[in-house]
């Protein structure tokens, strides 16, 4: 059980080397690997024990001891679900590159090394690593879209760069800040608990001739932080630039992976490290999300372009993964929890149905200038995949029985506690989400056929990867129970550091 | 005396060395060719060993206090002479130093390494001031190597006039400093200053001078003039030689006169050191970061980014610690591999293309696959991007300043490393985002496959410093633990 995290961690990113230098059989390591580190974090969670497996997973090896950084990684309820996205998501991803035409072992290769350094990130224990390990995943999407974007991508690309390098570096600080503001200085999430907390609360930074409490402005930069990483409102101009320029295997990453991994972060770290911090500005943190919720959904309504869909939902799942956080009740974090898990894997699906789309239409906008609809009739052409549509919509909108509805609900219940106005943005954005997706179901799938009579139905390798997505959307809408005693017992701890 | 000859013995083997390369310039061409690479190489690796052989457990002071074997010695005796051993395999195969006078350049960079070799021990400042003006030379030819080239020849005089106004700044600290303290002695200064201390006016006014030659061989402003022009006019292994030898040369200096003036622990702090290197450092830093964004060619890229660096670097002078000089040599150690790998490539596509223009490098072909990567991963260790190698390097440097001056002098490191991310992006760029309207001159990758091996060679030290780390912290804090009070 020791070493089960290293070698999920290592072994998507020692295959993507060895699939570089073998280029026969590269196919079979980049899914081997990837579906075998997936399986292994399966098992973890599916063994995780709330009580019980306390500690069980973790490993510790010191690497640098002179900065008290060690290589520690383990996992706790909060992180069990970002864990069992990136399982979920990336084997996916790595089986649908056989569907490209071209560059399909570069593809592999980045995102096995996405895959390694979101497992890393999840899993980390020290600031140090995880910060190691979330600046280490900008690579492989950096890379993936100046190769294989669309005709803008190298500049979409430079966007991404700079946003996601400007993140990586306010989290760094925040997280020098922490390491100095403790003593003796640790990196070790661990450490920085119990008795180091009480005096890293009383710690001040000068800043200016004027005195600051220092865990406010480590936390101050991490929210500023992941807000750019995201690509999130008020920051969203670039990443909806970027979508509109992404190969698909990008755009699955960032809206299901990297834009949930980063809420979770944030999550964690106020938990945990800025518990005071996290519940001062829990309301702020509300509107925030509630400002994306209603941005992104008005966004959704007038979009002409799935790629512009498929932004306006990833700002509303960010949206409400943050009323969830910012509510810091254990209803509206349980909620957000698997809202991680059931509106990711939402989400990947959308982004999936965008680069069908794409690959095969060669564009993925579906109506013109003179809002004439220019992509209909799918129904009749590609019958599956019109049903997987329709599923993966239902979870979008959050019908009962959808991954959607369960995280959705518990949202807005904890969420209504402590800002009831929040339920109503939520309501509200909702109600407009479900009039642009049904629009876009109308239009696209039911209306008369236009330009779809060469569009093919799913093939057998497409069905195989999107058949493991609904699978989980239904398993999550039908059954969550299971998952949420798993997450309950660690929320309850985290929450009770917020409530002194 | 004689005695002490036998820890001369690494200089006397780069002497032997030089012999050699004259000698086999009277073999027949296609042996030549072979032979004085070979003997460099074989030199150079024999002097590393009897280094290490002939290094004192504790620290010693030789031919009357002349030259002092220490940790920082072996640091930069051994960076030197792998330093040489890497500029030599870049010369190599290199379109840039004409076959039938491969032997002058390599005698150079032997030259000049027993040179340096010297800087870096001596405690004697005349001593010191002969071997700098016997490093610049040999650089000045190195830098005006191409005589053909408008661009190199006025690199080469640019490089000339700055090192000569840097070298009389530091005669002329030498002398006011021999005028006040009567000694030309490191160890005897650090005896006098104990019984009589240096006023602030006589400190500034010495310390302001030899800065300022500091900051000459660190392409430090207002001193930078001549980097950029030099790094990119120069053929590409003599850009190596000169980026890493000569700021290296101005960190040995730097570190022996802090030794020295252990005798007045407030020197420093009456002189403003502190403002004077925190002010010049952001200057360089946020300069050469900024340079670098609109810059069209590989080579002056690069060159701004070595000058960002050198500015990064800087910082780790401002209050001397055990943990700001230990990540100094931490930092110069993860340069020397990741530039050597960044300009060995560098050189192969100029070779490649006729050109260093960042939009012909679109053109190079899919074969040199392997370069491309390289380079990217080399490129990202020099500037301590995460997750490559050189991060941690940086890392530990900024840790120490930080926790030393507080958060400012992060803003200024964070800004100029986007902008350094932004500039390298522009590469990176190149190397992934090939032009398929036009095909490369030679339909074929760039490096043989012991050129490969010998990247594969560079990026073992890096990693092993990142994986590691604790061991070379530990060895660092060792070596700069003489020099410290």
């Amino acid at each position: 059980m020791k070493y089960v995290l290293p070698i999920l961690v290592g072994v998507p990113f020692i295959a993507a080397i060895l699939q570089a230098l073998f280029a026969r059989g590269s196919r079979a390591i980049s899914v081997v690997a990837s579906v075998g580190s997936s399986v292994l974090a399966l098992l973890c969670v599916l063994n995780y024990r709330p009580v019980a497996s306390a500690g069980a997973f973790d490993f510790s090896v010191p690497w640098i001891e002179y900065f008290n950084i060690s290589f520690n990684l383990g996992i706790d309820g909060l992180s069990l679900f970002p864990m069992l996205l990136v399982a979920w998501v990336m084997p996916t991803l790595v089986l649908a590159c056989g569907i490209e035409e071209s560059g399909i072992r570069g593809r592999q290769g980045l995102l096995l090394l996405l895959q390694s350094a979101l497992f890393g990130t999840v899993c980390s224990k020290d600031l140090f690593v995880m910060f190691f390990f979330w600046a280490f995943a900008m690579a492989p999407i950096y890379f993936l879209v100046v190769v294989w974007g669309e005709k803008d991508r190298v500049a979409v690309a430079f966007r991404y760069l700079v946003y996601s390098a400007l993140g990586s570096v306010f989290m760094l600080v925040a997280f020098l800040v922490v390491y100095l503001g403790v003593e003796p200085h640790s990196f070790i999430l661990g450490e920085l608990t119990g008795a180091r907390a009480v005096e890293f609360a009383k710690h001040t930074t000068q800043i200016f001739q004027s005195s600051f409490p220092t865990s406010s402005v480590a936390f101050g930069l991490l929210v500023i932080s992941f807000i750019l990483r995201m690509g999130i409102w008020p920051a969203h101009q670039w990443a909806f630039r970027f979508f509109g320029q992404a190969p698909s295997s990008v755009l699955v990453s960032h809206s299901a992976l990297i834009m949930p991994i980063s809420i979770y972060l944030f999550a964690r770290l106020g938990l945990e490290l800025f518990p005071a911090e996290l519940v001062m500005i829990s309301k702020g943190v509300m509107i925030l999300g509630a400002a994306n919720l209603l941005v992104g959904a008005f966004y959704s309504v007038g979009q002409r372009d799935l790629r512009g869909v498929l932004s306006s939902l990833m700002l509303m799942q960010a949206g409400t993964l943050l009323l969830g956080v910012g509510s810091t009740d254990l209803a509206g974090l349980m909620g957000a929890s698997i809202h991680i898990f059931g509106g990711g894997a939402g989400l990947a699906g959308f982004a999936f149905l965008v680069g069908l789309v794409v690959s095969r239409v060669q564009s993925s906008g579906f109506v013109d200038d003179e809002n004439k609809v220019t992509l209909g009739g799918l129904i009749q052409q590609a019958p599956v995949f019109s049903a997987v549509s329709a599923l993966i919509f239902c979870s979008l909108v959050g019908l009962p029985g959808f991954s959607g509805f369960v995280g959705n609900s518990m949202v807005w219940m904890g969420g209504a506690k402590v800002w009831p106005v929040g339920l109503a943005v939520a309501i509200l954005s909702g109600l407009l989400m479900l009039v642009a997706l049904v629009s876009l179901f109308r239009d696209i799938y039911l209306g008369s056929a236009k330009n779809s009579a060469t569009f093919k139905d799913l093939s057998p390798l497409e069905k195989g990867f999107l058949l493991p997505l609904l699978a989980a959307i239904l398993f999550m809408g039908l059954y969550p129970s299971p998952f949420l005693e798993q997450i309950r017992p660690t929320l309850q701890t985290f929450l009770s550091l917020t409530r002194p | 005396m004689m005695g002490d000859a036998f820890f001369l013995l690494p200089e006397l083997i780069l002497v032997l060395t030089l012999c050699g390369i004259v000698v086999s310039e009277w073999t027949y061409y296609g042996e030549r060719l072979r032979l004085v690479s070979g003997i460099a190489w074989a030199g150079i690796l024999l002097a590393g060993i009897q280094a290490l052989w002939v290094f004192p457990h504790e620290p010693k002071l030789i031919f009357n206090n002349h030259l002092s074997l220490d940790g920082l010695t072996l640091f930069f005796k051994m960076f030197f002479l792998a330093l040489a051993a890497f500029v030599i395999v870049v010369a190599h195969r290199s379109d840039e130093i004409a076959a039938s006078r491969r032997a002058e350049f390599v005698g150079m960079v032997v030259a000049a390494t027993l040179a340096l070799s010297f800087v870096c021990s001596s405690t004697d400042l005349l001593l010191m001031y002969l071997s700098i003006q016997f490093i610049q030379f040999l650089a000045y030819f190195m830098t005006g190597y191409s005589k053909q080239s408008v661009a190199s020849a006025e690199a080469a005089m640019k490089f000339l006039i700055f090192s000569m106004v840097a070298s009389l700044f530091f005669l002329f600290s030498v002398a006011i400093l021999f005028s006040a303290a009567k000694t030309v002695n490191l160890v005897d200064l650090q005896k006098v200053l104990t019984t009589q201390a240096l006023s602030p006016e006589m400190g500034l006014i010495i310390f302001g001078l030899l800065f300022l030659s500091l900051l000459f061989f660190l392409g430090a402003f207002p001193m930078h003039l001549w980097l950029a022009d030099v790094l990119h006019g120069s053929p590409t292994p003599s850009s190596l030689f000169v980026c890493l030898a000569i700021p290296g040369l101005g960190f040995a200096i730097a570190f022996r006169f802090l030794s020295a003036i252990r005798g007045q622990p407030g020197l420093l702090e009456s002189v403003h050191w502190k403002e004077m290197v925190g002010f010049v450092a952001s200057v360089t830093m946020l300069f050469g970061a900024l340079m670098a964004l609109k810059q069209t060619r590989v080579r002056r890229l690069l060159a701004f980014l070595v000058m960002s660096r050198m500015g990064f670097l800087l910082l780790g002078l401002m209050t001397p610690s055990e943990r700001t000089l230990a990540s100094l040599l931490i930092n110069l150690l993860t340069d020397l591999f990741a530039l050597s790998g960044v300009y060995l490539i560098i050189s192969r596509f100029i070779d490649l293309m006729d050109s260093d223009e960042i939009d012909d490098w679109k053109r190079i072909p899919n074969q040199a696959r392997f370069e491309k990567i390289v380079l990217l991963v080399f490129l990202g260790s020099f500037m301590g991007f995460p997750p490559f190698p050189g991060f941690l390097s940086r890392f530990f440097l900024m840790s120490a300043v930080v926790e030393q001056h507080g958060y400012y002098w992060i803003v200024l490191w964070l800004f100029s490393s986007v902008a350094g991310l932004i500039a390298c992006a522009r590469v990176a760029n190149a190397m992934v985002v090939t032009d398929g309207s036009s095909r490369a001159p030679r339909g074929m990758g760039a490096l043989r496959v012991a050129e490969k091996l010998f990247l594969v060679a560079l990026f073992v030290p890096l990693l092993w410093c990142s994986l590691f780390s604790e061991k070379v912290i530990l060895w660092a804090r060792s070596s700069v633990a003489p020099i410290l009070w």
